[in-house]
């Protein structure tokens, strides 16, 4: 498992999809070597054998991040001018599972829908930044119509089936707006757990590794 | 046949020790080594060292002594469970100079923040656990706040605390205020570096833990608490859009009423608390 972190608090959601675009095919299909041995010790048996699945899992912002990088990826791969004969970019091999996604944007507008996400010092920092997570996140913002507009476009050609989701809601969720995107593959929720809580398995709760593994939890 | 449990050990080591390892090399002239002796003086008479204008020069290499002690701790403790390989050996021996200082200020630091050293056995089960959340809390904003808290002279303290006493005037007269990056950064150990998920339990990182914990002993933290209470407050007209402003006014309005306490005295850390309860927010402490 790879792990992708960013600091919501100053990170632009369009830069950090950049790099999530830009990185991922450093260690798919085929591992990164240097990553998968440290001081000669090696993490499996063979370090060099490609992978067969990519499974991009993302929660709450993440889950933002990850359709946008999608989608931007999936329109550079179709700008170029012979994109039918090129290969196709790795990252768009994936399956792709959301647990609840700030795709449609907090709640609640102002600095309340960040505090109820993040806490209240996060919230306050990236309010007092005008951080990209902030301003973005807003109901109605343009990065949020755009990538939605973008994957719903996309999202039904052949080849770019990557760009149609798996969902899995917390309810209640009183973070983030629960609106799914029309081209979407599968969404469902799963009462008792909150917004923070739905992808944080433990051993009374393992469906966030069902729903990881298949797209489904029960 | 691969041996996950010396990966596991080199991938700590990799993201723990060895940026420690580095900075050491890449500041051969730092003063926290030599500087140790007093540093451990200072903190056994439960006083702040106070290195005066070499404070800069000395402060970050002791932190990172410190931690390297607590890496080296994680070490022995992940051996005896069987998490870490002992089959490999531990980069840098443990006997060196830096290391025999570390362990020593570290074991100095816990006792006095009241904590348990050496360590209880915490659960191995919860080891991997322990060992990522303690990672995962080395943030330049938490670091900034240990060293501030815990190492800087007294002077150093008072300008930092009114940069922020500032920030709470300004947010008074202009909430809607955008500030600068720079500033942000200079201040933003105040916001996200008392708000650890370490919890004080038996491990390496307790000392981190104990930091972060209300302990009435410490009075930087009281003081730091104070200062945030003040910009929580100046932060009550908050709200781009006046539906959020109007519910946060009234989530202020409603955690004035219940902030005093019967002799009429404000309690530190109430309006936080408050404002969890009012918007639902787990309490993280």
């Amino acid at each position: 498992m790879l792990f992708v972190g960013y600091d919501s608090t100053r990170e632009n959601i369009t830069g950090v999809a950049d790099s999530l675009r830009h990185n991922l095919p450093r260690f798919y299909p085929s591992p990164l070597v240097d990553a998968m041995i440290v001081s000669e010790e090696p993490a499996r048996d063979d370090i060099y054998a490609p992978y067969q699945e990519l499974i991009i899992i993302g929660h709450s912002l993440g889950g933002l991040i990850v359709r946008r990088a999608l989608a931007d990826c999936a329109q550079l791969w179709l700008n170029e001018p012979k994109h039918a004969h090129s290969q196709r970019p790795s990252i768009l091999d994936a399956k792709v599972r959301l647990f609840s996604p700030a795709s449609a944007g907090f709640r609640a507008a102002g600095l309340l829908g960040t505090v109820k996400a993040s806490g209240i010092w996060p919230a306050l920092e990236m309010y007092l930044r005008r951080s990209s997570a902030f301003t973005d996140l807003q109901p109605g913002s343009s990065t949020l119509s755009d990538t939605r507009n973008r994957t719903q476009l996309l999202a039904t050609q052949p080849g770019l089936e990557a760009l149609r989701a798996e969902l899995l809601w917390a309810n209640p969720d009183d973070v983030v707006l629960p609106e799914r995107y029309d081209t979407d593959a599968y969404w469902d929720s799963i009462s008792g757990q909150t917004h923070r809580s739905v992808c944080k398995p433990n051993t009374n709760y393992p469906a966030p590794w069902l729903f990881a593994r298949a797209g489904r939890y029960r | 046949m691969i041996d996950i449990s010396a990966f596991r050990l080199r991938a700590f080591e990799s993201r723990f020790i060895v940026p420690i390892l580095n900075y050491f090399e890449e500041h051969p002239h730092d003063q926290a080594h030599a500087r140790r002796s007093e540093f451990m003086l200072s903190i056994q008479a439960g006083e702040t060292p106070d290195f005066g204008r070499e404070h800069e020069r000395v402060v970050p290499g002791l932190l990172r002594i410190l931690l390297l002690a607590e890496g080296r701790l994680w070490i022995q403790r992940g051996i005896e469970i069987g998490y870490f390989s002992p089959r490999v050996e531990p980069l840098a021996a443990p006997e060196d100079d830096i290391g025999t200082a570390g362990l020593e200020a570290l074991g100095v630091l816990l006792g006095m923040l009241g904590d348990s050293y050496p360590f209880s056995e915490a659960d191995a089960t919860e080891f991997p656990e322990n060992l990522s959340d303690a990672i995962e809390d080395l943030t330049d904003s938490r670091l900034d706040f240990l060293g501030l808290t815990l190492l800087v002279s007294k002077d150093f303290w008072k300008i930092r605390m009114a940069e922020l006493r500032d920030l709470a005037s300004i947010l008074r007269d202009r909430p809607d205020v955008t500030l600068s990056s720079r500033f942000m950064d200079r201040v933003s150990w105040a916001f996200q570096g008392p708000e650890a998920k370490l919890l004080p339990s038996g491990l390496p990182s307790d000392w981190r833990a104990a930091a972060t914990e209300r302990n009435p002993e410490w009075a930087r933290l009281q003081e730091l608490e104070e200062v945030r209470l003040e910009i929580l407050q100046a932060a009550k007209r908050i709200g781009p859009d006046e539906q959020g402003s109007i519910q946060l006014r009234t989530s202020f309005a409603l955690d004035e009423a219940t902030q005093l306490d019967g002799e009429g005295s404000h309690k530190p850390g109430g309006d936080e608390r408050t404002l969890r309860m009012i918007f639902d927010i787990p309490d993280e402490s």
